[in-house]
This record gives structure tokens, C-alpha cells and sequence, in this order.
């Protein structure tokens, strides 16, 4: 167990995941709707984009098994609920996504944090499966 | 509408967590080599659910404000929870109930801006 290790790859993913939800968000909201995609013109920009955080994804995912050799899945899973926060403060922030932030949207994603905080910092770890649990 | 598509996400996910579970169990069952292991149907159900979850997810954000939807993600969370207990009979203790209800009020708060 190498736990310095563990959470630099742990964060790693943090990163990533955050990184790759705002790219596909920005990229799709770039691209027509599915019933158009024969027809309207596609942004190369945006194809770019989405395929890019697609592999942005996959590299988090990479990183979040890495990260579980040194890291129990329930302080992983602690860690990866900062990218919550991160995603929806960098969205709200952040120019391009025309977004806002408001205390009960705050709230909301307060709550879910302590939510997955509170089952996965138990003092009995029951894992209940390994692959992480989001898109 | 998109309420019900980041439901299906959220549903695809969790199929393809409990079909990687099932997928293991029966590598643990009857070891075999590579080959027959990614002969496992489950595996290939895995990778389908999770493939799909990936494409409705995509539509979910062309609908919803990610940094409302993303956090809603989290109902995985909860969602697995509810198939640890029904189909894996792992017990779950008070405080994992009480994240779980945490996890719930959130994402209905999250929900009132979708």
C-alpha cells in the first residue's frame, strides 16, 4: 500500500471525470439533437471536443483503478465526491457554460456530498463493487 | 423528459455495475482462462449497459445545466445500494441508510432546476 500514491491517482481521476463532464457538456450542447445529426451541419470543434472527453472519461477511470490499489473503494469514492462541487462551481463560474449558482442548488449539492460521504466513511467497510458508479 | 432520460442513465449504470458483479462471481465460480472469460454474457451485458448509460448521458447534457445533472449522478449511489440489498443480501447498516436519505433530499433539491 503506497497511500501518497493512492491519492494522487485518486485525485487524478477527480480531475479527469470533472474535466471530461464539462468538455461534454460544452461540446453538446454545440451539436444538433439526435433526430437532426443526418441533417444539420456538425462543428468539427465540437465532435473534437466531445471525443476528447470521452477519452478524458476513460483515463479517469483508468486512474480511479490505479488509485484502488492503495486506497479503500469507500475513502475513493469520498474523494471522487468532490468533483460534485468542482464541476458545479467550475460550471458556474466558468463563462463559456452560462450557468449560475444558487443557495438551493448549493444546497442540493452539499446534501449529496454528505450524502456519499456518510456511506462511504463508515468505520466497517462493506465494499459494494469495485467499478465506479458514474458515467 | 430529461428528468426521466438522467433516470435511465442512472438505471443503465447500475446494470452495468450488478452485470461486472455477476460477471466476477462467476469467474470466482468456475475459474477458467481468458478466452472463456470474455466469453461471460454478463460481461458483454457490462459493457452494453454501460455503453448506453454513456450515450443517454450525453443527451442528458444536451438538455440540463451539468453542474445540476452531474451531482444528480449520484443516485447511483442509492440504486446500488437498493441492489446490494435485494440481489447481493448484503446487509446495510443505519449510517449507509442515512447517506442514502442525504443523497435522496439533495438530488430532489438539484431536480426542482432541472
Amino acid at each position: 500500500m503506497n497511500r501518497q500514491r493512492g491519492i494522487f491517482f485518486a485525485l487524478g481521476s477527480v480531475l479527469l471525470v470533472s474535466a471530461a463532464q464539462l468538455g461534454m457538456r460544452w461540446s453538446m450542447t454545440r451539436l444538433p439533437a439526435l433526430e437532426h445529426w443526418s441533417t444539420a451541419p456538425l462543428s468539427m470543434t465540437a465532435l473534437a471536443v466531445v471525443i476528447a472527453a470521452i477519452g478524458a472519461y476513460g483515463l479517469s477511470m483508468l486512474c480511479w483503478l490505479l488509485a484502488l490499489r492503495d486506497v479503500p473503494l469507500g475513502r475513493a469514492y469520498s474523494l471522487l465526491s468532490l468533483s460534485y462541487a468542482l464541476v458545479y462551481l467550475l460550471a458556474g463560474s466558468l463563462p463559456w457554460f452560462h450557468e449560475s449558482l444558487n443557495l438551493s442548488k448549493s444546497l442540493g449539492v452539499a446534501l449529496v456530498m454528505l450524502g456519499v460521504l456518510v456511506i462511504n466513511l463508515r468505520t466497517v467497510p462493506v465494499a459494494v463493487s469495485h467499478p465506479r458508479s458514474d458515467p | 423528459m430529461s428528468l426521466l432520460l438522467v433516470l435511465l442513465a442512472c438505471a443503465l449504470t447500475c446494470l452495468g455495475q450488478v452485470a461486472q458483479k455477476y460477471a466476477v462471481e462467476q469467474w470466482r465460480i468456475a475459474p477458467s482462462a481468458w478466452p472463456a472469460k470474455l466469453r461471460t454474457p454478463w460481461l458483454w451485458l457490462a459493457l452494453f449497459a454501460l455503453g448506453l448509460g454513456l450515450l443517454v448521458w450525453l443527451l442528458v447534457l444536451q438538455r440540463l445545466d451539468v453542474g445540476v445533472a452531474y451531482p444528480m449522478l449520484s443516485l447511483n449511489f442509492v440504486l446500488i445500494t437498493l441492489a446490494a440489498r435485494w440481489l447481493f443480501d448484503e446487509p446495510i447498516d443505519r449510517q449507509h441508510g442515512v447517506g442514502v436519505l442525504l443523497v435522496m433530499l439533495g438530488v430532489a433539491l438539484l431536480g426542482q432546476h432541472a
